[in-house]
């Protein structure tokens, strides 16, 4: 066994963790915080995605990306914080069943209108000329676009644990996580942390999504794609737990990407069998070994 | 506790025959379309067993009918084997499968007993897609030896009509026996179930292998009315597809996910026939759905007639 191309696989599967990492960590808070079942989470990740495509395209690979970087996901965030106050609150009061249909027929319109605005076809950018070659580290290659992902997502890691452990609304967060109802009958607005609460963790995907999007072709289908795989993690790390998710989804990433030097193809069949072998032994995911947010 | 009605037994055998009718009714070229549609009917009603019955939210019935169906393809193609024993094994051999399965995936609960489920049965599809040899890998398996006095596309349809009224009878039979019974009472409280002497998780391991083993006959079906099977039926977007149904037509009431089915069907084939935006449509209907009746159509229409029932007796 090379053991450098073991460990270039497991940066190169920290850095895809780190990605699902801000896609999962949204929906586990909406979900730990709220109950709220979100299907087209992965929309607004797809969404990003796209829209760094066009970025580049009319900015050129560079000034595109970094204008896409700071743009797209506040676009995101706005999409999705008018698609709650317009539609999504009034299904919060119907449960689980309400907001599985209603974020299904969600996932169904934007993946039609994404569609119909780019195109059927598959789409790709390549790296800016800087983060095109690779970084030498003690004899291991690694691709700087790799490195430029991981600081990126470890910037942002750092900005969720700055506003959840130090700042008001964080707080408020942690609260709702514990008990939704207390919060509101202490005279919280619950409907509007909710709101923010969607706009941050659209605002999450959709750094996701922009930084992805020059990794791989970028196709309709990341949508589903990539929920599941959020939801893949959320429940490996226990429903809720942003921490939790932040370590189901670098151990996601790492199996995955270190099953490419086994098997040629179907790496994401190792993300649930993963799933299914944690999920067996721990039924409510692995929040209690790493903790709570 | 749910009595087995006349007017049930009644209402299945109509719509039945009714069904059965459509083979004469519409053209030739559509009826392979309809016989599709009878199938999946016959899926959705084993799949609300698990969620209507005992509140088990599976995301991967399609590991059953698609076990069903490859066991009796890959049995009938690879190995000769008639299919009528084909169907046999591949109802043996689901139950196996639920019985293995079920010991992991009955421990987790809600949303962790969807993913484990979906898990389960994409796993299964990537071992499909991939095996060449034996499945047929993404191409899946072509042409079932299916007996003579089923070759021709109104006995087909027959065939889907006679399972799919076989799994609701089968369903309304357990439904009105002391064990059905208990699955609801688990469903509704589950810890009062235990304290009351009777066992929870073996009740619902029962309850999950009589659905696995009905969606196995399904998929048997599926296999045999199309001559061919495909990978596809292992993958989310089944199981996704049958839990939509069931959310759409309500879960509660007996012929609720037929009800979404033919919503989501209907719909889909209309929009289909003059534009390419059969998503977009779906969409919207389902989000419309989601706000108007969050607990499915079914329950909501079968309120309606309630109250104009009562209203009437009031006047008379």
């Amino acid at each position: 066994m090379d053991w450098r191309l073991l460990l270039a696989q497991i940066v190169a599967g920290i850095a895809a963790g780190a990605l699902y990492f801000l896609v999962a960590s949204g929906l586990t808070l909406i979900w730990g915080a709220f109950s709220v079942i979100n299907l087209a989470h992965g929309s607004f990740f797809m969404i990003a995605a796209f829209a760094t495509t066009a970025c580049v395209a009319a900015f050129g690979p560079q000034a595109g990306l970094l204008t896409a970087l700071i743009a797209v996901p506040l676009a995101v965030c706005a999409l999705a914080v008018v698609l709650e106050k317009t539609l999504f609150h009034r299904v919060h009061r119907f449960g689980m069943w309400g907001q599985l249909l209603f974020s299904f027929g969600l996932l169904l319109i934007l993946n039609d209108l994404v569609r119909t605005i780019f195109g059927p076809v598959p789409r790709s950018i390549s790296p800016p000329e800087m983060l095109r070659s690779y970084v030498a580290l003690g004899g291991v290659r690694i691709a700087s676009y790799q490195m430029a992902i991981l600081a990126v997502t470890g910037l942002v890691a750092l900005f969720l644990w700055i506003l959840l452990a130090r700042s008001r609304t964080g707080r408020l967060i942690r609260a709702a996580v514990d008990d939704p109802a207390m919060l509101g009958a202490v005279g919280v607005d619950v409907s509007r942390l909710r709101a923010r609460v969607m706009g941050i963790a659209a605002f999450l995907a959709g750094i996701a999504g922009v930084v992805a999007a020059p990794r791989g072709a970028v196709n309709t289908a990341l949508d589903v794609q990539t929920v599941l795989i959020a939801f893949a993690v959320i429940v490996i790390g226990g429903l809720g737990s942003v921490w939790g998710a932040l370590f189901a989804a670098l151990l996601i990433g790492v199996a995955e990407a270190v099953s490419t030097l086994y098997i040629d193809q179907g790496s994401e069949v190792v993300i649930f069998a993963v799933m299914a072998l944690i999920l067996i032994v721990r039924p409510t995911g692995l929040r209690t070994i790493v903790g709570r947010a | 506790m749910e009595r087995l009605s006349g007017t049930r037994i009644a209402s299945v055998l109509i719509l039945a025959v009714v069904a059965a009718a459509l083979a004469w009714v519409v053209s030739p070229a559509a009826l392979p379309g309809v016989t599709r549609i009878v199938v999946l009917a016959g899926a959705v009603m084993s799949l609300n067993l698990l969620i209507g019955n005992l509140g088990l939210i599976s995301m991967g019935h399609g590991l059953f009918i698609g076990a069903g169906a490859y066991i009796v393809a890959v049995a009938n193609v690879k190995y000769g084997v008639p299919v009528g024993q084909g169907a046999l094994l591949a109802i043996g051999g689901a139950v196996l499968l639920a019985i293995v399965t079920g010991f992991m995936v009955l421990r987790a609960r809600a949303l962790f007993f969807a993913l484990l489920t979906l898990a389960f049965s994409q796993v299964a599809f990537v071992f499909v897609a991939r095996d060449y040899s034996l499945t047929g890998g993404d191409d899946g398996l072509v042409g079932i030896d299916i007996p003579a006095w089923l070759d021709g596309d109104v006995q087909k349809h027959l065939l889907a009509v006679a399972t799919t009224t076989l799994v609701c009878l089968l369903i309304l039979i357990m439904l009105a026996s002391p064990f059905g019974a208990t699955l609801r009472a688990i469903r509704d409280n589950r810890d009062r179930v235990a304290s009351l002497g009777a066992n929870p998780t073996f009740h619902e391991f029962v309850g999950y292998i009589i659905a696995s083993a009905l969606g196995a006959m399904v998929g048997v079906t599926a296999a045999v009315t199309r001559e061919a099977v495909e990978p596809g039926v292992f993958s989310w977007v089944t199981g996704a597809t049958l839990l939509v149904m069931v959310a759409l037509g309500g879960r509660s009431a007996f012929f609720g996910p037929i009800v979404g089915l033919a919503i989501l069907e209907l719909t889909r084939s209309w929009v289909q026939s003059f534009s390419e935006h059969g998503d977009l449509a779906i969409g919207a209907l389902v989000i419309l759905c989601a706000l108007l009746f969050p607990e499915g159509v079914a329950p909501w229409a079968n309120d309606v007639f309630a109250a104009h029932r009562a209203r009437k007796r009031e006047a008379g």
